[in-house]
């Protein structure tokens, strides 16, 4: 907390600190404060309603206590009417201010949400692969969901409620202090302690629903484990165990619950009984200026009805400073995520060529993940002329992907290793670059969308039906869309059909020919599709090629067969390099790896007894 | 089968509901009980503190007079005068917060075992469901019954049942009172609260309506935003964020458009409450000053009839959220009912076979079998194994090696054709001597927390200490185990001590070799008449592949055993080897004799265990192909 400077010293200077409090903490809060502020229209009516809510608020008792006052010493007919009007007029009046209040405020805040919201998507949408490596998704998610309102709570109707209280308390003791500012001194005291003990008390809550919600998520996460690992707890009659252990976690549960029952209990005694006590106070001197004839039966009243109209106001004060630590973790980690710049940005030389040819190059090309970690790809050097067909061929981790993320310059290139049409990727705008380039991923992810905007995902307005109809052609789905009721237009992922790896496969390969780029990138992405329509596929694409460049990256060698060179790499480096049959000939690294995937292909799809010759020629040389 | 939550009725009260909760509730009855009667005294206390200002303000106008007469210091005779009142008020104020904490302590706790109980037995319940009642249900869904719905049921307790007694006896109890305090005043009071009531439905309806858009919203929002993110990668590529952000900005707009709706009616429930009490107060001030101007009412009696107002309109305008809290707790106590009441589709027969000792012979009579309806697994597979036998499963993955060892244990039913053991079939057995007669034997041990002995008898009575430890000599285990004993233990007690070693949860302690032995050991050590033994794959160094290779001796000899080979030694010494192919019977015999035929089984030798085993197994083939040709 640090050392106090001097106003802090004061109770209720001391319960509005954190507010106060040294500039570069408030400074968390800033760039939100600045969503309120583009809301300053609606704040402003909301906070001009709020003024007169409050104020008629705290005129609606005095009205009670005049005819209270009135009864028995005037007659009925004198008041009694003009007071009910004047009552239900105020009480309706009221009505008007709150709602308005309330609309204002809490929708502008609600704005404030989806601004951000919107804000923050676009922003993690503009930082780079390292960082989405870095970061779990579900963290990110989290951010963008509970942070965000965490701090729109605090920063909303949170500043709603201390602003209604800031209003109202000060007006409370002026009007009070001119009935009777001894009975005011007494529950004004009062409720300053109460104020002051939610404040404390608050974090506490707010500790023992933390245990809870973790012995929560103990729980879960056994009966996650439990119930996803069925099949071995069944087949070990481990059922008696999985419940013990299953028990043990809800038992936890069950005494941190006890633990956070108790805990709200007292508090809640604590909080209602605050409000009794300073009912008590305020029955024991008010009886005593009663008595006195200081103070008549609608001075009583008055002050009975205030204690209970503050009561919120002040408690939520409390409330409110005692929450202030979690917003203000949740604005610091939401900071933290706008505060990361984008690692890959254009260089301020950048150029945007009108045309890419589609000319690769590497030169010593050597790459690692960290600084830290051991190079990917080491003195990689290679040339790809445009139009050509260039297979990589290799182990998993022998640096294809790698190479084919760094030529989109997906992650940070060093300079003057890998050129585009001989300029340096660095040197290049990155909408250039990356708009010449269809990329393929391994992953083939795709978005629970129909299949037309799927494939047309580079298209930034509607798709363009025929161009979806040719690409789908040339990736070979067609025939598969052709058999759904609602062709391109059905919905894929969770809400509609579920597409086969292979179909997922070939409707990611449409989405990267949707725009005809100067370069494609296959990135092992025909590995669930079955043998003949791979090899009419690459026929089509072939076909379809019209000097495009294209890169290969196969872990199956007979998808790779008919590329024009094929570079086989090792452990970040090409090692054996030339046409298929020029590899063959060779004898070496690719030529063993091409006799065991035909071995293991045949087993496979036919389970064709092994052919001697077959065996005998893996080995090389062992003809007898 | 699979329920949606659109089908629960969401009635409020469901007596069949209550009625099945109601036993969970018993063993608790004295918390609920004591919870329920601290109610009517907290009410009684509360009700007491109205009168206590009407008889301040009515008995001390009189003091007052009296005193001015008796000349004492006016300070003195004040404090004198209203000592008693103060007094009671201090003893209402402990006893409200004594008995409120006592109350709501009392409530949770006994919900708080309800739920302990319930989500006891609903685990246990599902613990005895078999493995298709599982590949039909989300793994998810599950989860969230055992944990979110069994906690909503707690609501039942702690905002349910009592409140709703309370509430009623607040209510019932102050308009009694009211209308026998004053019937012209209390007729009033009570004839205008039904309108507080009503807009607290009217919002509960449409708070609910709206809190459904807004979670709606709210979880297509959430669903898109992990999707974009998952997808990041793609959305770069294609250089497409601002298309995707677009996206993410229109349904942002429909989150907010949801919100904003509720907003309105949380805006207008307020001022509609606050309008509906004071018409009602209106009401009261208007008939209750005429009473007074009448003499038929004090100024303390009014005042006390307009605190006791108080206890009637909160009841009231919490209505409609408690009305929603229990909607909503009774819909999960449907959905866990409906799971409770699915019943084990695998169970002993009523006519099964009295449990026997098993000898252990096996036969597959044309077996045919589908996961999921639809696609085969097994295709007529037709298999015996005589007692004693070892036989070796090989085959690629998918060939239905470990289907053949569920149907074993009757773990699923096969479709077609009929799994015998000494003759009968699975399904006529007592399931438990039947499952207890075959050791299984996984790829990976499973251990949990507990100790050495408690993982190797698995809760079996008949697996006593003496006989685990037998097992763990047999397997080759024994001098593990004795190292994990307490330093300084007498040699000759060294294993008996290390029995009762602790096990980390998932055995992170011991190594891949440690672990198979004790598997070997736990499967041995119930002295089963079968062994099913999927081999693990993991790579181990010479020294502790001879130990296994020797525990797997010890274990398979003299028991009908099934092995899922993945060690040429293994099938090596198997008396017989079945090689499968997607669900059918490709070949079958011993490894010389599968070798000689050189067919899918030396394929497969050459693939699954190396170079130079292919390269001999070709060698040897070609060998003998020619001295026979």
């Amino acid at each position: 907390m640090g050392a106090r400077s001097g106003p802090c010293q004061l109770p209720t200077a001391r319960l509005l600190c954190p507010f106060l409090r040294a500039p570069h903490q408030v400074n968390v809060f800033r760039r939100y404060l600045a969503y309120f502020a583009r809301e300053k229209r609606r704040l402003l009516i909301g906070f001009l309603c709020l003024v007169p809510s409050a104020f008629i608020d705290l005129q609606l008792p005095w009205v009670v206590r005049g005819a209270l006052d009135k009864l028995g010493t005037e007659p009925v007919e004198s008041f009694l009417l003009p007071t009910l009007a004047l009552y239900l007029g105020l009480a309706a009046l009221k009505g008007v201010f709150r709602f308005g209040m309330r609309w204002f405020l809490v929708t502008s805040s609600r704005q404030v949400e989806a601004n951000l919201r919107n804000d923050l998507f676009a922003h993690l949408e503009s930082l780079s692969f390292p960082y989405f490596n870095r970061t779990k998704t579900g963290d990110l998610i989290s951010r963008a969901t509970q942070d965000v309102e965490a701090v729109r709570m605090f920063l909303g109707p949170g500043s709603m409620y201390i602003g209604d209280a800031l209003l109202r308390i000060p007006m409370a003791l002026i009007l009070l202090s001119q009935v009777q500012p001894a009975m005011l001194v007494a529950i004004g005291i009062s409720l300053a302690v109460l104020s002051v003990s939610v404040r404390k008390l608050t974090p506490k809550l707010h500790a023992v629903s933390e245990a809870q919600q973790k012995a929560v998520g103990a729980m879960s996460d056994r009966a996650n484990e439990v119930f996803g690992g069925v099949r071995v707890v069944k087949s070990f009659a481990r059922e008696e165990a999985a419940e013990r252990s299953f028990d043990e976690v809800s038992a936890r549960y069950r005494s941190v619950s006890l633990d956070a029952i108790s805990a709200r209990a007292l508090s809640n005694v604590f909080f209602s009984g605050a409000k009794d006590v300073t009912l008590l106070i305020l029955f024991a001197t008010g009886g005593v200026f009663y008595y006195l004839g200081k103070a008549t039966v609608g001075d009583l009243y008055l002050f009975a009805d205030y204690t209970v109209r503050l009561y919120w106001p002040v408690f939520v004060v409390g409330w409110m400073v005692g929450m202030y630590p979690r917003a203000r973790a949740a604005a610091q980690r939401l900071n933290e995520v706008f505060d990361t710049k984008p690692e890959i940005v254009d260089s301020p030389r950048a150029s945007a060529p009108a045309e890419i040819r589609g000319a690769i190059e590497a030169k010593n090309l050597t790459f690692s993940y960290a600084p830290d970690r051991p190079p990917v790809l080491k003195n990689l050097s290679f040339k790809i002329a445009p139009g050509e067909t260039v297979a990589l061929v290799g182990r998993t981790g022998s640096g294809k992907s790698t190479l084919a993320m760094l030529l989109g310059r997906f992650f940070p290139v060093p300079p003057g290793m890998l050129f585009v049409d001989g300029a340096d990727v660095n040197d290049l705008a990155i909408r250039s670059l990356r708009g010449a380039i269809g990329y393929v991923p391994q992953d083939h992810f795709l978005f629970s969308d129909t299949i037309a905007e799927n494939i047309a995902f580079s298209e930034n307005g509607p798709a363009d039906a025929q161009r979806v109809a040719r690409a789908a052609a040339d990736a070979c789905i067609e025939d598969d869309v052709s058999v759904f009721p609602k062709r391109f237009e059905t919905e894929i992922g969770e809400r509609g059909v579920t597409l086969s790896g292979g179909q997922r496969q070939r409707v990611s390969i449409a989405r990267a020919l949707y725009s005809d780029p100067r370069i494609l990138v296959l990135d092992d992405c025909l590995s669930a599709v079955d043998s003949s329509t791979e090899e009419r596929l690459l026929g089509q694409l072939q076909d379809a090629a019209r000097g495009r460049t294209t890169l290969l990256i196969a872990h199956r060698l007979s998808t790779v067969k008919h590329a024009h060179r094929i570079l086989l790499l090792e452990d970040g480096g090409v090692v054996e390099e030339g046409s298929h049959g020029e590899l063959l000939a060779r004898k070496g690294r690719y030529a063993q790896l091409w006799q065991r995937q035909q071995l293991e292909e045949r087993l496979a799809h036919d389970g064709e007894p092994l052919q001697a010759e077959t065996a005998v020629a893996r080995n090389g040389s062992a003809d007898p | 089968m699979i329920e949606h939550d659109d089908t629960i009725s969401g009635r409020i009260f469901d007596r069949r509901i209550l009625r099945r909760i109601l036993p969970f509730a018993r063993p608790h009855m004295r918390l609920f009980g004591g919870a329920t009667a601290l109610l009517f005294v907290l009410f009684a206390v509360e009700i007491s503190i109205p009168g206590l200002w009407r008889r301040l303000i009515d008995g001390l106008g009189d003091a007052h007079s009296k005193a001015a007469t008796s000349g004492t210091p006016p300070l003195q005779s004040a404090l004198e005068a209203i000592a008693p009142y103060v007094g009671v008020f201090v003893a209402a104020v402990i006893a409200i917060g004594f008995f409120r904490y006592l109350q709501e302590v009392c409530l949770a706790r006994g919900g708080q075992e309800v739920i302990y109980d319930l989500r006891k037995s609903l685990f246990a319940h599902l613990m005895r469901q078999p493995l298709q009642f599982y590949d039909r249900q989300s793994v998810g869904r599950l989860v969230t019954r055992v944990t979110n719905d069994v906690e909503n049921v707690s609501e039942l307790f702690t905002s349910g049942l009592a409140t709703v007694v309370y509430d009623v006896l607040k209510v019932v109890g102050v308009a009694a009172l009211l209308i026998a305090r004053d019937w012209r005043l209390g007729c009033v009071a009570v004839g205008l609260a039904p309108l507080l009531a009503l807009v607290s439905l009217w919002f509960r309806r449409h708070a609910r309506d709206g809190f459904r858009e807004v979670r709606s919203w709210l979880g297509k929002s959430n669903g898109f935003l992990q999707e974009a993110i998952a997808g990041i990668r793609v959305v770069q590529v294609f250089g497409k964020e601002e298309k995707v952000a677009r996206k993410f900005q229109g349904i942002t707009a429909g989150y907010l458009a949801a919100n904003i709706k509720t907003v309105f009616y949380f805006a207008i429930f307020f001022p509609l409450v606050e309008g509906a009490i004071a018409l009602d107060q209106s009401g009261v001030l208007f008939m209750g000053a005429q009473g007074v101007e009448s003499a038929r009412l004090t100024r303390g009696m009014f005042l006390e009839f307009w605190f006791y107002l108080e206890f009637l309109f909160n009841p009231l305008r919490e209505l409609g959220e408690k009305y929603n809290v229990l909607q909503s707790a009774m819909a999960s106590a449907e959905r866990i009912f409906r799971l409770l009441d699915e019943q084990p589709a695998i169970q002993t027969p009523a006519d099964a076979a009295a449990p026997t000792r098993i000898r252990g012979e096996i036969e597959l009579r044309d077996v045919h079998f589908s996961y999921d309806g639809k696609t085969p697994v097994l295709k007529g597979l037709s298999l015996r194994v005589a007692p004693g036998e070892t036989l070796a499963l090989v085959g690629a993955t998918g060939a239905g090696k470990t289907t053949i060892a569920s149907l074993l244990g009757r773990f699923y039913e096969v479709s077609q054709g009929a799994v015998l053991v000494d003759g009968v079939d699975v399904r006529r057995h007592d399931l438990k001597n039947l499952r207890s007669s075959i050791g299984f034997v996984p790829q990976e041990l499973f251990l949990f927390a507990g100790t050495v002995f408690e993982n190797l008898a698995l809760w079996r009575p008949e697996v006593t200490r003496d006989r685990a430890k037998e097992a763990l000599r047999i397997v080759g285990a024994a001098p593990f185990v004795e190292r994990l004993a307490p330093p300084g233990t007498a040699a000759d007690r060294a294993l008996d001590a290390g029995l009762d070693a602790p096990v980390a949860e998932r055995g992170v302690t011991f190594s891949v070799g440690e672990r198979q032995l004790l598997a070997f050991a736990r499967a041995l050590a119930a002295e089963p008449a079968m062994v099913i033994l999927d081999e693990a794959t993991a790579n181990v160094d010479t020294e502790t592949e001879e130990r296994i290779q020797s525990g797997i001796r010890a274990l398979l000899r003299g028991r009908t055993s099934i092995v899922i080979a993945h060690r040429l030694s293994t099938v090596r010494e198997a008396t017989r080897i079945a090689v499968l192919h997607r669900g059918e019977l490709r070949e079958l015999g011993s490894h010389d004799e599968l070798l000689r035929r050189n067919g899918l089984y030396a394929t497969l030798v050459a693939l699954q265990f190396g170079e130079e085993a292919a390269a001999s197994a070709v060698s040897r083939a070609q060998a003998a192909a020619r001295s026979e040709s």
